[in-house]
């Protein structure tokens, strides 16, 4: 049988671990929350006194272990927000709103990009400048509504940089 | 290995470097299936002036069409554009001929000129130059070039997106179309397609 005493000792280890744990998840949860790793979250950068349009790029890994959808994405900096697929079709691009959502498979990455899926942001309200920490809201039908920040960048090809390929 | 097999093997080489490089050009370009274009346009250019395609002979252009709130397609062809430019300054340093690149775009409504210079300068090549006018000029333009763009997608808060062609077009010192290609060609095939249409590179 054990002793008071070591039973307080023991509680108190459990206690411990619980913390470190409960301050490791802390310190992961910008870019995990509910199983769903989000990382690399960019958005073009954009001036409103000319343009009100941008989009937020990313990759999304599925660790929850159960199938999902992307049903949509929201942000206080736009009126709209929507996620889109850009297709082209005969030499036609044209950016689709994916009403329905897209289908993200337990285990599997859904990888947001140029040529393929973004969150399409319109009737943005202020600046969006290089660097600056933008939050989305990412709304899955199982894991639920999923908050990331999203660093502000910009397509960058002068001289000097367009060998770096800044877009993705 | 004797001499005979090493240099069957370098020949083999060569041949398989040469189709794969003539493959990746044909699968950009299809220059035969738009022979009937004309290209024209009387437009604003995003310094305000009224420029026609004839104040750019003596020019090599290119031209892409797109809009500045595309935020996938257009600024990826402005990127290549840019590549495009680049390289060829860096080829061919000591080159006689110009280049010169055109955003002509399918947004008229939204894209002023200030929107266009906003979006384009001090992010892209200092050669490209956006181009703008009315929605029957901006019309007039792209049926030159047979290609066509539509409203999509419009909302009822007003918020809406193009669909449009994402084609870069070859224009020669004298004016005359010489052939398109896909905004996805890599930069050395784009260079590639170029250097078949235009001599003395």
């Amino acid at each position: 049988m054990m002793n008071n005493k070591a039973k307080g000792l023991t509680m108190k280890i459990i206690g411990l671990a619980w913390a470190c744990g409960a301050v490791f998840m802390a310190f992961l949860s910008p870019v995990m929350a509910g199983g769903m790793m989000v990382t690399d979250a960019r958005v073009r950068s954009v001036n409103v006194q000319h343009n009100h349009t941008t989009g937020a790029f990313m990759v999304i890994a599925n660790h929850t272990g159960k199938n999902d959808i992307l049903l949509s994405a929201k942000t206080p900096m736009a009126d709209r927000t929507e996620i889109h697929k850009t297709t082209i079709t005969n030499g036609m691009a044209k950016m689709e709103n994916q009403a329905g959502g897209i289908p993200i498979g337990s285990g599997k990455k859904l990888v947001l990009k140029h040529g393929s899926y973004h969150v399409m942001m319109m009737g943005v309200k202020s600046n969006i400048t290089v660097g600056q920490s933008v939050p989305i809201t990412l709304v899955f039908k199982n894991a639920g509504a999923v908050k990331i920040n999203a660093t502000g960048f910009k397509i960058n090809h002068q001289k000097h940089h367009h060998k770096s390929h800044q877009h993705k | 290995m004797n001499i005979r097999k090493i240099y069957m093997l370098f020949l083999g080489l060569i041949f398989a470097v040469v189709g794969l490089n003539i493959y990746l050009a044909n699968t950009y370009e299809d220059a035969t299936r738009r022979l009937s274009i004309v290209p024209q346009f009387t437009l604003t250019d995003m310094h305000g002036k009224t420029v026609t395609l004839n104040d750019y002979k003596g020019k090599r252009v290119l031209i892409s069409f797109g809009y500045t709130n595309c935020i996938d397609i257009c600024p990826v062809t402005l990127a290549t554009l840019s590549n495009i430019l680049y390289d060829i300054q860096e080829q061919n340093p000591d080159s006689k001929h110009d280049y010169q690149a055109l955003f002509i775009t399918v947004d008229p409504e939204r894209d002023t000129p200030a929107v266009l210079k906003n979006y384009i300068t001090d992010t892209f090549h200092p050669n490209i130059t956006g181009l703008t006018g009315t929605v029957d000029q901006i019309k007039h333009a792209t049926e030159s070039f047979n290609i066509t763009f539509e409203k999509y997608g419009q909302t009822n808060d007003g918020h809406y997106s193009m669909v449009h062609s994402v084609y870069i077009f070859a224009i020669d010192e004298d004016g005359d179309y010489k052939t398109y290609f896909a905004h996805t060609a890599p930069p050395k095939t784009s260079l590639q397609i170029l250097k078949k249409h235009f001599k003395g590179f």
